[in-house]
C-alpha cells in the first residue's frame, strides 16, 4: 500500500467520505452518538495522517477501519460528549426533524442481526456501506476468499431465514452476484 | 431473479439516516476543520530501541490500571486539567495525558507552573529526539524492580520487567516535566518552593503496564 501523507490529502480524503462516515457510525450507534463517534474517528484519523493510503478507495477503507475500532472502543467505555460536536449534533438533530422516519427493511435487519457477528457486519458494510466483499474483508482484517466464503454462508442463511417470511417465497439459492 | 431480489432486500434494509443537507454538510467540514487544527500534527513513530520501568513512579498500582482501562481517576483530571496531550505508544496504543493538580507555598510558583503547560506547545515538546534522548538517560541510569515483597532487583531493558510502553511513558513524562523546570529556572523559580507538586495522569485504553 503506496503511502504518502499530505495534509491537504488528508482534509479531501476526510472531506469526501465524512457524510459516509456519519452513517455508518449512525447506523451503528444511533444519531445520538453519532456526531461524537464521529469527532472521534477525525481525531484518531489525524493522529495517524501520515499513514493515510494515497489511493481515494483505499483511504475510505482506511476510515472505515478506524471507525470500527472506534466503535470497539466506545462500546468498552463510557460514551463522552465533545463540545466540538454541540453544533453538528443540533444541526442533525434538524435535519432529522424534516426527514420521514421508515422502518422498511426491519425483518431483514432483524435476519442479519442473527447471522454471527462477523458475518452480519460483512453484509452491512456490503449492503449497507457499498464496499466490495474483499474491501469488507479488508476493514474486517479478513483475507478475501475468507470474506467470500463469509458473505456466501451469510446469504445462504439470510436467504433461508428470508425465504421463510410470509408473502415472499421468491428466494433461491442463485450464485454470488457481488464481487 | 431470486439474488437479485436478495441484493435488493439486504440494500435497502439499511436503517435511515439523516439527510446530508447544506446546513449538515458544512457543520461535516467545520467538524473537520476543528479536529485537525487542535489537535498537535501527526508524527511518526519512531520505535526506542530499548524499555525500562521507570515510568511504575508515575502510573504505579490503582492509577496504572486505571490508565489502561481508559478512565480518569483524579478528581481533576475529569474535567479541571490545565493541560492534556497525546502520543502513541510502541506498541501503537493511544494515549491521552492529562495535567493539573499543582499545589504548593509559593502562589508565583504555582501560578509558573499552570501558565508554562497552559501555553504549551507539546507537539513542539514531544519531539522523536527529545524523546529518545529521555530514554537513553533512562537506559544509562539502569533500573530498579521491587517485588510484592519489597525486594529491589535489577529491572528495566535486558530484564524480565522490560516493557517498552512504560518506557515511553516515562519519557514523555520526563520530557514535559524537564521543560517545566528549564521555564521556572527561566523565571528565576527554581527550587523557591519545596512543597511545589504537580500530578498528571495518562489515559492509555489497551496499555499493558
Amino acid at each position: 500500500m503506496s503511502r504518502n501523507y499530505a495534509p491537504t490529502d488528508f482534509t479531501r480524503a476526510l472531506d469526501r467520505n465524512a457524510a459516509d462516515l456519519l452513517a455508518y457510525l449512525e447506523r451503528r450507534v444511533g444519531a445520538e452518538d453519532a456526531a461524537d463517534a464521529l469527532a472521534e474517528v477525525m481525531v484518531a484519523a489525524w493522529r495517524h495522517a501520515d499513514a493515510l493510503p494515497v489511493d481515494a478507495e483505499q483511504s475510505r477503507m482506511w476510515l472505515f477501519g478506524i471507525a470500527r475500532n472506534v466503535l470497539a472502543n466506545m462500546a468498552r467505555s463510557e460514551r463522552r460528549r465533545w463540545r466540538l460536536t454541540e453544533r453538528l449534533r443540533a444541526t442533525l438533530s434538524n435535519a432529522r426533524a424534516g426527514a420521514v422516519p421508515a422502518d422498511e427493511g426491519l425483518d431483514v435487519r432483524d435476519a442479519i442481526a442473527r447471522l454471527s457477528p462477523e458475518q452480519a457486519e460483512l453484509v452491512r458494510l456490503i449492503h449497507w456501506e457499498g464496499f466490495t466483499i474483499a474491501a469488507a474483508g479488508e476493514i474486517l482484517g479478513v483475507p478475501a476468499s475468507t470474506a467470500r466464503t463469509r458473505y456466501e454462508r451469510a446469504r445462504a442463511e439470510l436467504r433461508e431465514a428470508l425465504a421463510a417470511r410470509p408473502n415472499d417465497h421468491t428466494l433461491t439459492t442463485n450464485p454470488i452476484t457481488r464481487h | 431473479m431470486a439474488s437479485d431480489h436478495l441484493d435488493e432486500l439486504l440494500d435497502r434494509s439499511a436503517p435511515q439516516t439523516t439527510p446530508i443537507t447544506p446546513g449538515v454538510a458544512d457543520e461535516l467540514k467545520r467538524l473537520r476543520a476543528a479536529t485537525t487544527s487542535t489537535m498537535r500534527p501527526p508524527r511518526r513513530w519512531a520505535r526506542p530501541v530499548v524499555a525500562g520501568f521507570a515510568a511504575l513512579l508515575l502510573v504505579g498500582g490503582a492509577a496504572a490500571a486505571a490508565a489502561a482501562a481508559g478512565m480518569w481517576t483524579l478528581p481533576w483530571a475529569q474535567d479541571d486539567a490545565i493541560a492534556s496531550f497525546h502520543y502513541t505508544l510502541p506498541s501503537g496504543i493511544e494515549c491521552e495525558q492529562r495535567i493539573g493538580g499543582v499545589s504548593g507555598t509559593v502562589p508565583a510558583a504555582i501560578a509558573a507552573v499552570e501558565d508554562f503547560y497552559r501555553d504549551a506547545d507539546f507537539a513542539a515538546l514531544l519531539t522523536d529526539d527529545a524523546i529518545q534522548a529521555a530514554i537513553d538517560k533512562q537506559r544509562q541510569g539502569g533500573g530498579i524492580h521491587v517485588n510484592d515483597d519489597g525486594s529491589r532487583v535489577p529491572g528495566g531493558y535486558g530484564t524480565e520487567f522490560y516493557n517498552a510502553d512504560r518506557e515511553y511513558l516515562s519519557a514523555v513524562w520526563d520530557v514535559v516535566v524537564t521543560a517545566m523546570d528549564t521555564d521556572l529556572a527561566r523565571h528565576g523559580l527554581a527550587g523557591v518552593d519545596n512543597k511545589l507538586t504537580l500530578q498528571s495522569e495518562p489515559n492509555c485504553p489497551g496499555a499493558a503496564w
